[in-house]
């Protein structure tokens, strides 16, 4: 525990009230500590600094009146051409589409692919203008249900600085004058030389498309070479490909070598380990993954029938080096380097009795006996979790991240193999990113290669930094780049032509048992072109339409069971095909590896020998959404960092180095360090995060680019600049320093926190646990009710104010299942695109004034400097039956529908923000700009004048807001259901009032219509059928936590769930405060092992 | 010396005073009468590219609204016809009807180039206002409700005030708007000649209706600000 404590000012001004007991579920550590800022800042309804003019330097009377005198001035010369109506015009079609009802929205079936990892999705277009992006149920990979980078690709699609036209050199080029001919002429080169010196260097794909294409040129171009390179899939597995290489290339080996990727965790593992793996966070499937786990993890499941029985609970066990997603939905998790993973997997590869006789002697010549024991581990863990795994044989998965060294990969396959854990199946790999960026890098500097096409990716970015890939590009006599954006890559080639986005072309993609469609939703925006006309035109396919080669490609592949023609396809958007992947066989063995693992005899990390490891972003993923607004703005979810990425380390080895991370008023001051992994060194500003293993700095990649975008450029740090091909998982044996410099992060985990003391009613701790709830299985089990004894007592429902009418047909509520929420902050990203909610930017975030209706609470518990977890609330507008938002309001702008609905009327907001500051759960926010319209140029200046410098150091910059002229493109991917809010406006979660409205509009049509058909309807009410109003945050769920509906049908799951759980996990937040919320939260159920139970003893059942 | 006031001082202070309050009055009463949409709304009747006359073609001819508004059952939106729609009619090689005249000139050029022809839009609501056609028309609300009687109208004109206050009132009080389903596009319908009125009242009709298809429109904000 931190013994150097500091005193609560609150208690210093109250003497005589219990000394400051440091909250159970904490935000920050300033929090934890009840740092003065963090208490102040949570007394307010908006963060420290949000409310303030921006001028602040005070503003002197004199300067006021001048202003109000002018804006008076203004405003009536305004408003005297408003008199005069404004005329508008209508523009019919020329002949409308047939099937085209304007007005009504119509849904598209395609395919979004990341990484070879692809996501059936269904498109909202309105007259031909995709807006919103769903999951397609049909798609085994979706069910229904996307992520975060899903519900943001629709922003890429109308992004200003897309690339929009084909450039020599960086100049203009013609596509049809230039690029046409010279493709014609490359053909023709190399069918004459049958493909030699060509290559295509292009991402992991699962386009049918290319792979058609691919088949077409080792077939007629047999000296051409296809490479595939997939940053972020780099390491481990990739590691032991490249070893093999040779043998592949001989063709010998190609069925047995390790050509494999983990592609699953059905349903029914029991007991998961994941070791550095990420599988619920940044890893392919990560869809399909959640769903899977919050199978057996969710309490709202199997409630169809009526009854509850919790289901057969999984039980993930998580050695991590950071904390992640997958961290925090852990049972058990424990912090251990990435370099320790090796030994933690043989030790308990020897607890199982893994393997052959010898296993154990090769085991201990491999690590000397002074890090026999993992660092950080308690020694206990491997005996109960290997008793854990042989209980539950068969049904069991053990999961290891890309990053890992071969030799874990092995040892995991290894005790898979023991556990006959078919919980990990592999799909088999022709070829690893790493071996392909190695060779081509091989061939360009031999001058190998005279014809360059790019598909794609950004190997000028990403490439490992011992590669001089972007030097060698720049050699070659053709290249060509195809891309979204003018980037790094663009600049180093001679040619570049724009990219279709995804919702713009036409393929056909294949992952698993399906084959899916992608179709256009909208002609190119940007002239961008399909991939699949280029390659064809270059390699001299004779077919160079881009659908006409989807339709081929379709008709290519190896169809079972239920065969759909073209037509039926288009419209389903899957089809099925034939899947081929394999378990890990005989073959592999401890012995095989043996010689390919280079474990370093020294792993003992310390101060001057740290482990810096590289992973994906949580929101710009290996740096290709880096442009993307959305993602930047939504909080990371673990360091809830916006618009940024840090140096991640743990609070003890923070200290250690003399680092510090200070919150002030709410924001995040970093000390800027240079880490240095040999001869490289890259300079970052370091974020202290709880849960971290002790000297492992974590860098998430993606950020600091120098090309791709106005937002792109502006962000964080380049942690590619330190990632070599020996070491693209993590690297060993680096160093830190301190520069002396600071840096801004803007960090939104203090802002919106609910403050626990002013609100005034009994005890802080008891207040906290009322926020967030949490138990064990085992304690649930003895006394279901566990969770109503938590917290503050209710008040008997009585109120001095007379409660609003709620008389309605239908009652809106909601119910939120904190054991399934995994804390992905997909539904923070699908409200905003539902809800035409804007952006901000860096300053405003740092002045707290993020417009995101939707949050994602996220609590540490634990002690920060010994083993933490995380915990996930998503919070919004909670819909209080006595709103205290509601009758403080002056102008009556937010009022209560008969439905129970707290409503917000913009148009009669003047803006008062009594609401907001009225509301205990903080979930107003309010337009203190025409952030919609992009007029920020005067949101320069800093909250924090005169204490610290805001302004970027060097290296570091702050992004600029949007120009008037860009926002007309984004326009188009607003949702013409709901208003666009202008400056001085309230606004806050509606529990999708425009989808109910749809909904009710569609079954009062449908009524009307048989009533005037002479039909016998007698229904007295209107009623609307369970789950045909989703909120937009319910329907993107992947695990499914969030249940919306009508609490007046009993029949309704969300009316079952409240009833079910009123007296035995459900609760409602602050529920003392006699406001009545319609949401009910469903107390957090861990599975923990009974031997291994390490929940704080604060826990228990109160005595 | 003189006075610091002169002699009449309390007439003029009466006079001021009177003065002041008829000019407040007429302020209220100018606001009152034209700042509302009965004024500015109301009577609005811009010239269209093309002459089309409702008066012809519903009033004479006889057509019905859905032939050419042909979502309205189906969308929010009233649709505009298509060039389409009108070249059914028009066009030289279909009926050939004023297929050669000059008043339908820009019609043959929208539809010979694709380039639409610019309306003039007469009915709009503001932008955070939600109207829905389909729900209105399908539950009995005719068109000539809140559109007027648009077959005797040569240039289509604003004839409701299309105020909140208006859209309430009915919203409040239902009944008096609702009518049998097939008589939603007509123009000139009667209860008292209709068919299905012989043997019970509009009133009966209306609450009958209200019961059985559960006709309860919306009273709070968000039936129409979203």
């Amino acid at each position: 525990m931190n013994s150097s404590k500091p005193s609560n000012p609150i208690d210093a001004a109250q003497p005589g009230v219990a000394p400051y007991a440091a909250p159970q579920f904490w935000r920050s550590l300033a929090h934890r500590q009840g740092s003065a800022d963090f208490v102040s800042s949570a007394d307010r309804e908006f963060p420290d600094g949000a409310t303030e003019s921006p001028a602040t330097e005070a503003t002197s009377r004199r300067t006021f009146l001048q202003l109000m005198g002018a804006s008076l001035a203004l405003a009536s010369a305004a408003s005297l051409p408003g008199c005069r109506r404004k005329e508008t015009r209508i523009r019919a079609y020329q002949q409308k589409p047939e099937d085209l009802i304007l007005g009504k929205p119509r849904w598209y079936a395609t395919t979004l692919c990341r990484a070879g990892a692809t996501l059936g999705v269904l498109v909202e277009t309105h007259e031909g203008r995709p807006t919103k992006i769903e999951g397609h149920p049909l798609h085994l990979n979706s069910l229904g249900a996307t992520d975060l980078y899903t519900q943001a690709a629709i922003l890429d699609l109308y992004d200003p600085d897309r690339s929009r036209q084909c450039l020599e050199q960086g100049k203009p080029a013609d596509y049809d004058k230039d690029i046409l001919p010279l493709l014609a002429q490359l053909s023709e080169r190399h069918r004459q030389n049958q493909g030699k010196g060509l290559a295509i260097l292009a991402e992991r794909d699962c386009s049918a498309g290319l792979q058609m294409l691919q088949k077409h040129m080792a077939r007629t171009l047999p000296e051409a070479r296809w490479y595939i390179y997939e940053p972020a899939q780099c390491g481990g597995l990739e590691q032991l490909v490249q070893q093999n290489i040779v043998a592949t290339e001989q063709g010998a080996r190609a069925e047995t070598t390790l050509h494999l990727r983990q592609v699953g965790m059905p349903v029914w593992s029991k007991t998961i380990v994941a070791i550095d793996s990420d599988f619920l966070g940044t890893e392919d499937r990560g869809v399909a993954h959640k769903q899977d786990f919050a199978h057996g993890r969710a309490a709202s499941a199997g409630e169809a029938d009526g009854s509850f029985t919790p289901p057969p609970a999984n039980r993930l066990y998580v050695f991590e080096p950071a904390m992640t997603l997958t961290g925090a939905s852990a049972d058990h998790r424990y912090a251990v380097a990435a370099c320790h993973m090796p030994l933690l997997l043989g030790q308990l590869a020897l607890a199982l009795g893994v393997g052959h006789r010898n296993l154990s002697q090769e085991y201990q010549s491999l690590w000397p006996a002074k890090v026999a024991q993992v660092p950080g581990l308690p020694v206990e863990v491997i005996a109960k979790l290997a008793e854990d795994l042989k209980a539950n044989q068969g049904q069991t998965a053990i999961v290891v991240g890309r990053g890992q060294p071969a030799v874990a990969h092995v040892l995991a396959m290894m005790i898979n193999k023991h556990l006959d854990s078919r919980g990990v199946v592999y799909h088999p790999r022709k070829q690893s990113s790493l071996s392909a960026i190695t060779e081509l890098t091989g061939r360009l500097s031999k001058n190998d290669i005279s014809t360059l096409l790019i598909l794609g990716g950004n190997p000028a970015f990403n490439a490992p930094a011992d590669l001089p890939v972007a030097d060698l590009i720049a050699k070659v006599p053709v290249s060509i780049r195809l891309g979204l954006y003018e980037d790094e890559t663009s600049a180093v080639c001679r040619w570049h032509i724009p990219l279709a986005h995804d919702l713009e072309r036409w393929d056909v993609c294949r992952s698993g048992l399906q084959a899916s469609i992608v179709q256009p939703m909208i002609d190119p925006l940007t002239n961008g072109k399909n991939p699949l006309e280029i390659v064809a035109r270059l390699i001299g396919h004779p077919t160079t339409d881009g659908y006409q080669l989807a339709r081929d490609a379709y008709a290519a592949l190896d169809r079972t069971g239920d065969i759909v023609d073209w037509e039926k396809f288009i419209e389903r958007g899957v089809g099925q095909i034939t899947f081929v992947h394999c378990f890990p066989d005989a073959a592999i063995s401890y012995a095989q590896v043996k010689e390919l693992t280079h474990l370093d005899q020294s792993r003992v990390l310390s101060a001057e020998a740290l482990e810096v490891r590289f992973v994906p972003d949580y929101r710009l993923f290996d740096g290709r959404y880096a442009n993307n607004g959305w993602l930047q703005e939504c909080p990371d979810p673990i360091t809830k960092i916006t618009w940024d990425n840090a140096a991640l380390m743990s609070p003890k080895t923070a200290a250690a180095l003399g680092i510090e991370c200070r919150s002030v008023k709410g924001q995040t001051v970093a000390d800027v360090i240079v880490i240095q992994v040999g001869e490289r060194s890259l300079e970052a500003p370091v974020y202290v995060l709880p849960g971290c293993a002790d000297w492992s700095i974590t860098l998430p990649l993606g950020y600091g680019r120098r090309a791709g975008g106005s937002l792109a450029t502006q962000t964080g740090f380049n942690a590619y600049a330190l990632r070599t091909t020996s070491q693209m998982g993590f690297a060993v044996g680096a160093t830190v320093k301190k520069t002396g410099k600071t840096y801004l992060l803007a960090t939104t985990q203090e802002h919106w926190a609910v403050a626990a003391h002013h609100l005034g009613l009994g005890d802080e701790q008891a207040h906290e646990r009322g926020l967030i709830r949490q138990g064990t299985r085992q304690e649930f089990a003895k006394d279901p009710a566990f969770a109503q004894k938590m917290g503050e007592h209710a008040p008997i429902h009585l109120s001095i104010y007379q409660s609003p009418k709620m008389d309605g047909d239908h009652q809106w509520g909601m119910v939120v299942d904190l054991s399934a929420c995994v804390g992905c902050s997909a539904c923070a990203l699908a409200c905003q695109a539902e809800n035409n909610i804007p952006l901000v930017g860096k300053n405003e975030v740092i002045r707290g004034r993020e417009m995101n209706w939707m949050r994602i609470d996220r609590y540490f518990t634990g002690d920060p400097d010994g083993q933490v977890s995380a915990s996930f609330e998503p919070m919004m507008c909670q819909h209080c039956e006595n709103a205290p938002c509601e009758p403080v309001c002056p102008v009556n702008a937010t009022v209560h529908s008969p439905e129970g609905l707290n409503e917000m009327v913009y148009n009669r907001c003047i803006g008062t923000r009594y609401c907001s500051n009225n509301c205990p759960y903080k979930v107003r926010r309010f337009n203190f700009f025409d952030y919609n319209k992009g007029s920020l140029r005067q949101s320069g200046h800093s909250p924090f004048d005169g204490q610290i410098q805001p302004r970027p150091q060097a290296g570091f910059s702050q992004p600029q807001l949007l120009q008037p002229a860009m926002q007309e493109l984004l326009k188009m991917q607003n949702n013409p259901d709901v208003t666009v809010r202008m400056r001085g406006v309230m606004e806050k979660c509606t529990y999708c009032v425009q989808r109910i409205q749809e909904a009710k509009i569609a079954a009062k049509s449908k009524v009307g219509q048989q009533a005037a058909d002479g039909g016998t309807d007698e229904r007295a009410a209107v009623k609307i059928a369970d789950g045909a109003v989703r909120t937009a945050c319910q329907q993107v769920c992947p695990t499914s936590a969030i249940t919306f509906g009508d609490l007046a049908d009993p029949q309704s799951k969300v009316a079952q769930l409240q009833k079910k759980h009123h007296q035995q996990l459900g609760y409602f937040i602050l529920e003392h405060l006699n406001v009545r919320p319609r949401t009910m939260y469903l107390a957090q159920l861990k599975n923990p092992h009974p031997a291994l139970d390490l929940t704080p003893p604060n826990h228990k059942e109160p005595a | 010396m003189s006075r610091a006031l002169p002699k009449n001082s309390s007439a003029i202070a009466a006079a001021i005073g009177l003065a002041v309050m008829l000019l407040g009055g007429l302020v209220t009463a100018g606001v009152w009468y034209y700042a509302s949409p009965n004024y500015f709304r109301v009577g609005y009747e811009p010239l269209q590219p093309i002459a089309f006359s409702h008066q012809i073609h519903v009033g004479g001819l006889g057509m019905d609204c859905l032939y050419c508004h042909t979502n309205v059952k189906e969308s929010p939106h009233a649709n505009i016809p298509s060039t389409a729609t009108c070249m059914n009619c028009h066009d030289a090689a279909k009926g050939n009807i004023k297929s050669d005249s000059p008043a339908l000139a820009p019609l043959r050029e929208a539809f010979k180039t694709g380039r639409p022809v610019e309306w003039m839009r007469v009915h709009k609501v503001p932008d955070f206002v939600y109207f829905n056609h389909q729900v209105h028309v399908t539950r009995g609300v005719a068109c000539v409700s809140c559109h007027g009687r648009i077959d005797q109208m040569d240039t289509v004109r604003h004839a409701e005030p299309l105020s909140m206050s208006w859209c309430l009132d009915c919203h409040r009080n239902p009944g008096p708007n609702l009518r049998p389903a097939a008589a939603v596009t007509s123009m000139s319908w009667d209860a008292r000649t209709e068919p299905l009125f012989a043997t019970k009242s509009q009133g009966q009709f209306a609450n009958e209706l209200i019961r059985q298809s559960g006709i309860h429109p919306p009273t709070n904000c968000t039936g129409c600000h979203r």
